[in-house]
């Protein structure tokens, strides 16, 4: 029974000391936390978003940006001046590198992202020259050091870019080459070739006849003839090559190649122009 | 010596981006994608002797229009760039760029022995480029066609790194213009900076050792070898080729005078030998 007790006691002892334990490394890492989270905050230029950013990626947890700014904000007026201070002039120098780090990466990714709308995808000389750049001002000269040494060889600066990379969800790629039109300019004109030169035909099928209807916005040149095809043709959907010719209205004739598409249609059915033999002049062009 | 051509407008270059960008990407029109200029390079085996080599950027003037000329003239580091009906190289061109050679290597070529390594493409082979080297004492070797990628040490080692300069240097000049767009004034700096890191800064001894062109073939590369699917080197024979063995080293149908790009003999009066095909 003795024996008992004197096991039972030595457990009790045991939690006690585990738990006293767990609330101390509690209290330095949230103590480590705030400091790196304030020194963001201070060397970032009192710029709220980059330590909510920071506090955010540091816990790994899912608050908001709004809630971690609150946080930021309830940190920075509940720490007495005189630290405050003390922080920013000699700052720990653990948590003065991580805080620096972070500064300078934040800076870069917003720097990344500058030069990728611009269309330029910067590589690692570019990266690392901007990084030394986008140091923040009153920082410890050793964690200066720190960091450019860091960054001194080829095989660090890869590694290092690989980390940034990771953290803030960038990739090594190749930058694609933008179609030489807008989407705006290339939707307009592929809503203009669908009215003008997919509507320039109209097929009858009900009294056999090819109507072309010419829709143009000059009325000189709005004119409708028709061509009689035999009914077997129009039958099979199937229209031998013709040859149009406008007259002097126009500066060269249109030869065109028709195929029946839409065979389900009665009248009316559009035909679509597959190819167009002689390329249609500027006048036909600017008339649309 | 040799000439290789540099994008304008070179795009797809491997770099960093941010995910999750829809629009991003390269303002590159077609025009200005299929635009380019024309390098002739020539490195040395002895590096006292690169600065005096010419390293010359041949353009048209649809290229490189004429109003870039005050700028150019106004920099003296942009020195070297030639404006011709055609980025092209040809006899004319070629001629021109021999005699700057040799004007520039004039108080070396009486006292030494100097080669120039040539492909065998058609404006090296014409008969007043081959006239200008006799007379300025300047012996031409014709690499024999296409084998450049395996025994031109531009082709091999210097032109790739030439570009990836290039490249290098663009991007780094694109991120600090402010819109990511770059003046031709800008571009041709780029040329000339690429060229001089590469081309005349960087010894080549080893370049032309493993291309087999010194230290009589002992240093050649690996990749020449395999190019040539040869586990050992093989022997040069003791008798001099024939002559339809010397017409295999020039293009098929060119009707090169054989006698004369091998003995530098003034005389063409002898009927051309038709070459093997």
């Amino acid at each position: 029974m003795a024996a008992l007790r004197i096991n039972a006691q030595t457990v009790a002892q045991l939690t006690q000391r585990l738990r006293r334990s767990i609330g101390s490394v509690d209290a330095k890492s949230r103590q480590k936390l705030l400091q790196r989270t304030l020194l963001v905050y201070i060397w970032g230029r009192h710029s709220l978003e980059i330590a909510a950013c920071f506090l955010q990626s540091a816990t790994n947890s899912a608050k908001s940006m709004e809630e971690c700014c609150e946080e930021v904000v309830g940190m920075y007026r509940s720490a007495a001046t005189d630290w405050l201070v003390r922080l920013s002039i000699e700052p720990p120098p653990g948590a003065a590198f991580k805080a620096a780090q972070f500064v300078v990466s934040y800076r870069l990714f917003h720097w990344l992202q500058q030069q990728n709308e611009k269309g330029v995808a910067p590589r690692r000389r570019d990266l690392v020259a901007q990084a030394l750049e986008s140091f923040p001002e009153g920082m410890p000269l050793e964690s200066l050091c720190k960091f450019k040494h860091t960054l001194r060889h080829k095989r660090s600066q890869n590694q290092w870019l690989r980390r940034f990379r990771l953290q803030w969800n960038a990739r090594l790629a190749k930058l694609p080459v933008l179609p030489p039109l807008p989407l705006h300019l290339r939707q307009e004109k592929v809503r203009c070739y669908f009215a003008f030169f997919l509507r320039l035909f109209f097929f009858s099928r009900a009294s056999g006849k090819l109507a072309f209807g010419v829709r143009m916005r000059d009325p000189a040149l709005r004119f409708v003839f028709s061509i009689t095809v035999s009914p077997q043709a129009a039958k099979a959907w199937t229209v031998p090559t013709f040859r149009i010719e406008f007259g002097a209205l126009f500066l060269s004739p249109l030869v065109a190649f028709l195929i029946v598409r839409h065979s389900h249609s009665t009248d009316g059915a559009m035909l679509s122009l597959l190819d167009m033999k002689t390329p249609c002049s500027s006048t036909w062009l600017n008339a649309v | 010596m040799a000439e290789c051509s540099l994008k304008l407008c070179p795009t797809r270059i491997l770099g960093t981006l941010v995910r999750g960008q829809p629009d991003i990407g390269q303002q590159a029109p077609l025009d200005a994608r299929r635009k380019c200029l024309t390098l002739m390079a020539t490195i040395c085996s002895d590096p006292v002797l690169a600065k005096y080599l010419p390293q010359v950027v041949v353009g048209n003037e649809h290229v490189l229009p004429h109003r870039l000329c005050a700028a150019v003239a106004s920099d003296p580091a942009l020195d070297l760039l030639w404006w011709r009906k055609t980025s092209w190289i040809t006899a004319e061109t070629m001629v021109a760029y021999l005699e700057t050679l040799c004007k520039n290597l004039a108080h070396v070529l009486p006292n030494r022995l100097c080669a120039l390594l040539l492909d065998a493409c058609q404006a090296h082979l014409h008969r007043a480029v081959l006239e200008t080297a006799r007379v300025r004492n300047l012996k031409l070797v014709v690499i024999p066609a296409q084998t450049t990628p395996w025994l031109q040490p531009l082709d091999l080692f210097v032109f790739r790194s030439c570009r990836e300069k290039m490249e290098e240097l663009l991007v780094s000049t694109r991120c600090q213009s402010a819109g990511g767009n770059l003046s031709q004034m800008a571009w041709l700096r780029v040329v000339n900076d690429a060229k001089q890191q590469v081309l005349i800064d960087r010894a080549h001894t080893s370049d032309f050792e493993k291309a087999g062109v010194l230290c009589q073939q002992r240093l050649m590369s690996s990749r020449v070898a395999k190019g040539l699917a040869w586990k050992e080197m093989a022997s040069v024979p003791r008798t001099w080729p024939t002559i339809h063995q010397v017409a295999m080293l020039f293009p098929r149908k060119r009707k090169a005078d054989f006698g004369a790009w091998l003995g530098y003999s003034e005389s063409s009066s002898e009927q051309p030998i038709p070459s093997l095909d």
